[in-house]
């Protein structure tokens, strides 16, 4: 009983250390830059139109070959990284601004904070994801802002319950109880106590979410509730690529590919930092 | 000066518990006194579940009370959060029992015990690491051990930290709540001398909650037995561990022989017969009664009060009659 | 801990949800009514109809009784009429309901049993090649987006080998084979997702399940370890795994949507989808609705049977 895994974690054992990890998070480090800067990795233009090349087959200077306007597929892949990063990582983000606070609070204080706060959060989860999305892009307009809005309320019961039965497990600790004989407060205690050792567990989470963003991405893309043109993200190649299945075969299966292997690698991800930092139930 | 630096009178507790649909009342603590005068060692024995811990709690204003009341130097306990609760804070710390969880893994022992000094503003930031180091050597530890993580750190040493983070504040009082109990024996013991002897340097007054008796033994000034939320015998140390009066105390300490052949035949086998009972649902009359060898019919009826016996007091109808026959004087 | 209920908490999850669509439909920019009358263009009795969808929906009054009306519509379960058809919401949703539960039962089914070979096999070789290559397998059923593999399959096996039929749907008592062709490539489309979480949450548990005392004793008493693995573990996962199902339902009504875009059924997703394109509220509202609260009610009843087999489970 003391001392569980979870709360003995240090930041340190998420660097990673065994060469999966390391392979991959260099691979992160990768992916970051060619967000940040996608000329660096191709010397196409996004949006380049070249009416001789349509639709070419993969070959040395297109390695994706190209697509209905002659843009080079890769170059597209590339430029449309940084959007899917930034609704990946944002949507995230957005959600722990809120989940954070919201966890430790309902967490520390019980009660009826923590009575309303878990009835917003299962009330949140208990709309099916994509269902949720369509609503909410239905009535606001499909937009950059709308995916990671829709997304970030996605994800806020999901790390608000992770952070609220981290925290109900701390409060419970020597440690914070010490501490608030003490005479430290609430703010001290949630911040010096509470917050430094559920960390570990809430960066555990943000890879898989980050998965599922770029899937929910994909899919509402699809159905035509995505990023609009000009904008690219690779589910607005996914849509655009899905009238060439017959023509031109490579081009939804580039896109396709890097999209399947982008959130499989996230999982992966997710499944070795959760190993790291709780080494008796290995799933990954 | 001279009332009691702690002083707890007739202290009721109850805890609510739903399990199941069915809400439970639970009496914790039911009309307990205790009191720690300035520079004593106070024992308060007690099985588990005998409310012990609980009362510890509210001694320090760490669990509020259902009635009764707690006066620390001689004054209520102040409203949480006034500037009274923070002094308070400083005056009164308090040692657990498992110094597993007792640290934050993620802070060095020295950030542990920075931290009473940094809530209670003892003295200039940059005299804090030599301060740290003065502790750490006071409990018997490396100084250079600040900067290390609990993880790397033994049971023993771990419960070190705490008594050195306890006596960061120059306390007038610590709670020791069962402070060597996730320890083993050869452990208990060190750490059972370092407090002992922490406590004649320094003068401060201990509050040491154990189910232990050798412990209690060794340490205590004073000792108060506890069961089932009420106090049944309390006094001087050695009076309480010499002549003991109340059939609880006796069946703790495996006491003089019982005359009647049959009970002693009894006793011999199990000293105190079956479990503790149900606290949401206690004994009427004296707590005792369904373990106790001499109960009667009068002691489910009356509930015994603390009534005072040489020194000490003791709440049992029949203390005079089973101490009287059995003296051996 | 407060703790609720539990008939209490559905109903106020569903209120919650019945809320979120009404607040949501008020956030859509324009006029409700016209929103809910839908394309006005060569329409003459514009200004009655929208009369009448005022009255109808109290939209000339202020918002709470708007709001209280609206409840009192979905409880009755007068979900509104289509404002492009306008038959009951209600009764095409009973209409499309068949497809979607057919396809997710289907689902369910294929996936289960493989689910469990896959991860009992990945927990007994655990740590080696075959181990990691089923767990990396998984991994990527679960990354894969459904729709992509889903027009992959059509384009080989409908479109290029001509095994099944490309698109469309054939109720099962009308022609049985015909309904198993058209349903073949969406369940399997769908079981694939399934799959890759199913399989990890199979292998976690027969991996744990495997260091229990009874299969060490039952070792120890001479039986074959295969024998073993597959009589207790089998039995010991197949019921938390329904759980996760009722858990995930929700998860799996979002594939299922779309999966029925690409394969053209003409169940709940393609309701909706079309109901979206075509800005008929009325529909985006109600199917909604009735989705969401059969997610919660299956969600609910999951968590009620896990409780029950795991006494001491926590939320």
């Amino acid at each position: 009983m003391s001392a569980s895994a979870p709360i003995t974690t240090r930041i340190g054992r998420l660097v990673p250390r065994s060469p999966a990890g390391i392979v991959l998070t260099l691979l992160g480090i990768g992916v970051v830059l060619v967000a940040l800067f996608p000329a660096w990795f191709t010397p196409y233009q996004p949006n380049g139109i070249n009416a001789r090349a349509i639709l070419q087959p993969p070959s040395p200077a297109n390695p994706f070959g190209t697509d209905e306007l002659g843009s080079d597929v890769l170059a597209r892949i590339i430029y449309g990284t940084r959007l899917e990063i930034a609704i990946a990582m944002g949507s995230v983000a957005l959600a722990a601004l809120f989940a954070v606070p919201a966890g430790l609070l309902a967490g520390y204080r019980g009660k009826t904070a923590d009575w309303i706060l878990t009835l917003i959060a299962d009330s949140i989860l208990s709309f099916p994801i994509v269902l949720f999305a369509v609503m909410v892009v239905a009535s606001m307009g499909a937009s950059v802002g709308t995916l990671i809005f829709v997304l970030g309320i996605v994800f806020i019961p999901r790390i608000f319950r992770l952070v609220r039965g981290q925290t109900q497990v701390l409060v419970e600790q020597g440690f914070v109880r010490g501490a608030r004989a003490m005479g430290a407060g609430t703010f001290d205690i949630l911040l010096r106590h509470i917050l430094p050792n559920i960390l570990g567990p809430v960066l555990v989470i943000v890879p898989q979410l980050m998965a599922v963003a770029i899937l929910i991405e994909a899919g509402l893309s699809f159905i035509g509730l995505g990023v609009q043109p000009p904008q690219i993200s690779w589910g607005s190649l996914l849509l655009v690529s899905k009238n060439y299945y017959v023509n031109a075969i490579w081009y939804p299966l580039a896109v396709g590919a890097v999209t399947t292997l982008a959130s499989a690698l996230l999982v992966f991800a997710g499944d070795l930092a959760a190993n790291a930092i709780n080494p008796d139930r290995r799933s990954g | 000066m001279n009332a009691p630096l702690l002083d707890v009178r007739d202290a009721e507790i109850v805890f609510t518990a739903r399990r199941g649909g069915v809400t439970r009342h639970i009496q914790a603590v039911s009309g307990a006194s205790i009191s720690v005068a300035r520079g004593q060692t106070v024992g308060l024995v007690g099985e588990s579940g005998s409310g012990k811990s609980t009362l510890g709690a509210a001694a320090i204003g760490l669990q509020a009370l259902d009635g009764g009341e707690v006066l620390f130097d001689g004054t209520p306990m102040p409203a949480e959060g006034s500037p009274a609760w923070r002094t308070l804070r400083r005056r009164v710390q308090v040692i657990f029992q498992d110094p597993f969880s007792a640290l934050n893994p993620r802070q060095t022992i020295g950030q542990s015990l920075a931290e009473p000094l940094r809530l209670h503003s003892m003295g200039p930031r940059r005299s804090w690491p030599d301060r740290i180091a003065e502790l750490l050597e006071l409990v018997g530890l490396n100084p250079e051990m600040a900067r290390q993580y609990p993880g790397t750190l033994s049971g023993g040493q771990r419960q070190r930290v705490c008594i050195a983070r306890a006596l960061a504040v120059e306390p007038d009082l610590i709670v020791c709540d069962e402070i060597t109990s996730a320890l083993d024996v050869s452990t208990q013991a060190q750490i059972v001398a370092l407090i002992a002897d922490i406590q004649k340097r320094m003068g401060v007054a201990l509050l040491f909650i154990s189910h232990d008796l050798g412990l209690v033994r060794a340490i205590a000034d004073r000792t108060a037995v506890m069961y089932l939320g009420r106090i049944m015998e309390a006094g001087p140390a050695g009076e309480v561990f010499e002549t003991p009066r109340h059939p609880y105390t006796r069946a703790l300490l495996g006491a003089a022989p019982i005359p009647d052949p049959v009970l002693e035949a009894r006793r011999e086998r199990i000293p105190l017969r079956g479990e503790i009972p149900d606290p949401a649902d206690p004994p009427s009359g004296c707590r005792f009664r369904t373990r106790c060898p001499h109960a009667r019919e009068e002691c489910a009826k009356r509930t015994p009060l603390p009534e005072p016996a040489g020194g000490a007091i003791v709440a049992c109808h029949f203390w005079r009659e089973i101490t009287g026959t059995e003296d051996r004087s | 801990m407060t703790r609720l209920l539990p008939a209490l908490r559905i109903l106020a999850i569903i209120w919650v949800v019945i809320t979120v669509v009404f607040v949501t439909l008020r956030l859509t920019p324009g006029d409700p009514a016209e929103l809910l009358l839908g394309p006005t263009a060569g329409r003459q009795d514009v200004q009655e109809r929208l009369a009448d969808i005022r009255a109808q929906y109290g939209l000339d009054q202020p918002i709470p009784v708007q709001y209280a009306i609206f409840v009192g519509n979905v409880l009755q379960g007068d979900l509104g009429e289509s404002n492009r058809s306008a038959r009951p919401v209600i009764s095409m949703i009973a209409a499309a309901a068949p497809v979607t539960i057919w396809l997710i039962v289907l689902s369910v089914g294929t996936a289960i049993p493989i689910s469990i070979f896959l991860g009992m096999i990945a927990a007994a070789r655990r740590g080696r090649t075959l181990d990691r290559g089923i767990r990396s397998l998984a991994t990527l059923c679960m990354a894969v987006p459904s729709f992509w593999l889903g027009l992959l399959f059509l384009q080989w096996f409908a479109s290029g080998l001509g095994w099944f039929p490309s698109r469309g749907y054939v109720a099962p008592l009308t022609d049985p084979g015909g309904f198993m062709m058209h349903m073949a490539l969406p369940v399997i489309t769908l079981a694939i997702f399934l799959v890759g979480t199913l399989t990890r949450f199979v292998y976690t548990e027969t991996a744990d399940t495997l260091q229990r005392d009874y299969i060490t004793v039952s070792r120890a008493m001479g039986l074959a370890s295969r024998t073993i693995l597959f009589r207790f573990a089998a039995k010991n996962s197949l019921t938390p795994l329904i759980i996760v199902v009722g858990v995930e339902i929700g998860t799996l009504i979002g594939g299922a949507v779309i999966v029925e875009e690409v394969f053209g059924l003409p169940g709940l997703g393609r309701l909706l989808l079309g109901a979206v394109m075509s800005r008929d509220y009325p529909v985006v509202q109600g199917t909604i609705l009735v989705i969401t609260v059969a997610v919660i009610l299956i969600n609910i009843a999951a968590e009620m049977l896990y409780r029950y087999i795991t006494p001491q489970a926590r939320s």
